[in-house]
C-alpha cells in the first residue's frame, strides 16, 4: 500500500493521531502532525512512497506540532519533535513542510551510524552510482533535479548512504531546490510536480520536488560508487569536466561526511575503497543541457 | 637555525597507528592517525619522511635529509633541511613522533 492509496482524510486522520508509518529507503518513521500544510506536502510529495505496517519496527518517531506559548496565536510557529525533545529551535509555520524535510535528514544523520553518510546527491545509472557533493550554492540539488529527470535514478539529493561493504544504499525523498533552481527545474522539466515554496527559510525561498516514480520503485537496489564529481554552476560557465586528484577527493569526501571520524580506522578503509573504486571529477556549468550531456559519456573507470 | 642538534634520533611513538594511502594520479598521500583519529593530506616531502621513518624505526636527522633528497630526486640543502625539521617538528608536536 502507498500514500496515494489513502483518502485524503483517512492521511490526515493518521497524521493527527496514531501517526503516518512512512518508508523512506531502509528506514520506517512514523509522522504525526496536525499542521495542513504538513499533510498536504506529504500527498503531493510522497503519494507513491509505501507505508509501513502498524505492527512494524519503527526508527524514527517524529512530531511536527505548533510550541505551547502564546505564538501558537500570533506568528504561528512549528517545531520539530524526535520522540517528543525538539533538536531545534521552533520556525515560522509556513515552513512546516521544509522543516520536516529538515528534520528528517537529521534523523538519519544522528541515528543511522552503521552508514558513512556523506553530504552529497547521488544518482544511479546501469548501476553506477554518481557522488555529487558541494557545499551550499553550488548547483548540487539543481544538477541532481535535472539528472533524475534525464534518466538517472535518485538515490538522493542530501545523504549519501554507504555501506560497510561499499555499496550505496538509495535513500529517496523528495529533491530540496532552493532560490532560483525551483523556477530553472520548473522551466526545465515542466512536469515534474513541486510543492509550494516557502519564504524567509534559513536557506531563502525553498521548495522540494516529487521524486521520481522509478526512484521508489527501484529503492531497494543498491549502486556501486562509479564516479565522484564535485560541481559547480556558474553563471555563463563553460561546461568543463577535469580530473581531479583522489587524494583531495579523500579529503574532501571526509570533509563533507557527518560521521566518518565516527567510523576510526574503518571509515578511512571504507572511504579508500570508495574512492579507488571511482573515477574523480571537478565539474563546471552553467546550461543543464550540457550538463546532462556531459553526464550521458561519463564511463566508469576501468 | 636548526631547532634540534645534528645528534638528535627520530621514531615513530607508535609506528603502526599511521596508514598511509597513495594513488598514481596524485603526489600527495592521505594518511590515517588511528590513535587520534586524525586523518591528513600530506605533501610528498612529509610522506617521504614519514614513510621512511616507519621503515627504520630509528633516524638521525641528517639521514632523514639524505633519504629524502635521494627518493624526491632534490638537493639536500639548507632549505630541505628547515622543511623537514619543520614537518618533524609539527608531527611531534602532534604526537606521531618523539625525539631520543
Amino acid at each position: 500500500m502507498i500514500i496515494r492509496d489513502l483518502a485524503d482524510a483517512e492521511l490526515r486522520q493518521r497524521l493527527r493521531h496514531a501517526g503516518l508509518r512512512l518508508h523512506t529507503g531502509p528506514f520506517t518513521t512514523l509522522i504525526q502532525s496536525a499542521i495542513p500544510s504538513v499533510a498536504e506536502g506529504i500527498a503531493q510529495l510522497y503519494a507513491d512512497f509505501p507505508l509501513a505496517p502498524a505492527d512494524g519496527f519503527v526508527d524514527f518517531h517524529v512530531h511536527l506540532a505548533p510550541p505551547r506559548n502564546l505564538r501558537r496565536w500570533i506568528q504561528p510557529q512549528v517545531l520539530f519533535l524526535h520522540d517528543d525533545i525538539p533538536p531545534f529551535e521552533p520556525l515560522p509555520l509556513d515552513q512546516a513542510f521544509p522543516m520536516l524535510e529538515w528534520g528528517l535528514n537529521w534523523c538519519v544523520t544522528t541515528h543511522a551510524q552503521q552508514y558513512l553518510i556523506i553530504h552529497a546527491a547521488v544518482v544511479e545509472r546501469n548501476g553506477c552510482a554518481a557522488i555529487l557533493p558541494a557545499p551550499p550554492g553550488s548547483g548540487k540539488s539543481t544538477l541532481c533535479a535535472a539528472l533524475v529527470n534525464r534518466g538517472w535514478r535518485l538515490l538522493s539529493d542530501e545523504l549519501t548512504l554507504i555501506r560497510s561493504d561499499g555499496v550505496i544504499v538509495p535513500l529517496a525523498r523528495p529533491v530540496s531546490l532552493k532560490n532560483a533552481s525551483i523556477d530553472i527545474i520548473r522551466a526545465f522539466e515542466p512536469t515534474a510536480i513541486i510543492n509550494r515554496e516557502s519564504r524567509d527559510t534559513a536557506k531563502g525561498t525553498v521548495a522540494h520536488m516529487k521524486p521520481p516514480s522509478d526512484a521508489l520503485a527501484r529503492v531497494a537496489e543498491t549502486a556501486m560508487p562509479a564516479w565522484i564529481i564535485f560541481p559547480k554552476y556558474a553563471a555563463g560557465a563553460i561546461t568543463q569536466l577535469n580530473p581531479r586528484p583522489k587524494a583531495q577527493t579523500f579529503m574532501e569526501l571526509a570533509n563533507n561526511a557527518f560521521n566518518y571520524t565516527l567510523h576510526g580506522a574503518q571509515g578511512f578503509a571504507l572511504l579508500d575503497r570508495v574512492v579507488s573504486a571511482c573515477a574523480c571529477y571537478d565539474f563546471t556549468y552553467s546550461r543543464l543541457d550540457e550538463a546532462i550531456n556531459t553526464f550521458a559519456e561519463l564511463r566508469p573507470q576501468p | 637555525m636548526t631547532l634540534f642538534h645534528d645528534d638528535t634520533q627520530w621514531r615513530f611513538v607508535d609506528p603502526q597507528r599511521l596508514l598511509f594511502r597513495a594513488w598514481d594520479d596524485d603526489t600527495n598521500v592521505v594518511c590515517y592517525d588511528d590513535a587520534s583519529g586524525d586523518t591528513h593530506l600530506l605533501s610528498p616531502l612529509a610522506a617521504a619522511i614519514l614513510s621512511h621513518l616507519q621503515r627504520e624505526s630509528v633516524l638521525r636527522l641528517d639521514a632523514v635529509v639524505n633519504h629524502v633528497a635521494a627518493s624526491l630526486d632534490v638537493e639536500a640543502d639548507e632549505t630541505l633541511v628547515l622543511a623537514i625539521e619543520e614537518i618533524l617538528s609539527e608531527f611531534t608536536e602532534r604526537g606521531v613522533l618523539a625525539q631520543i
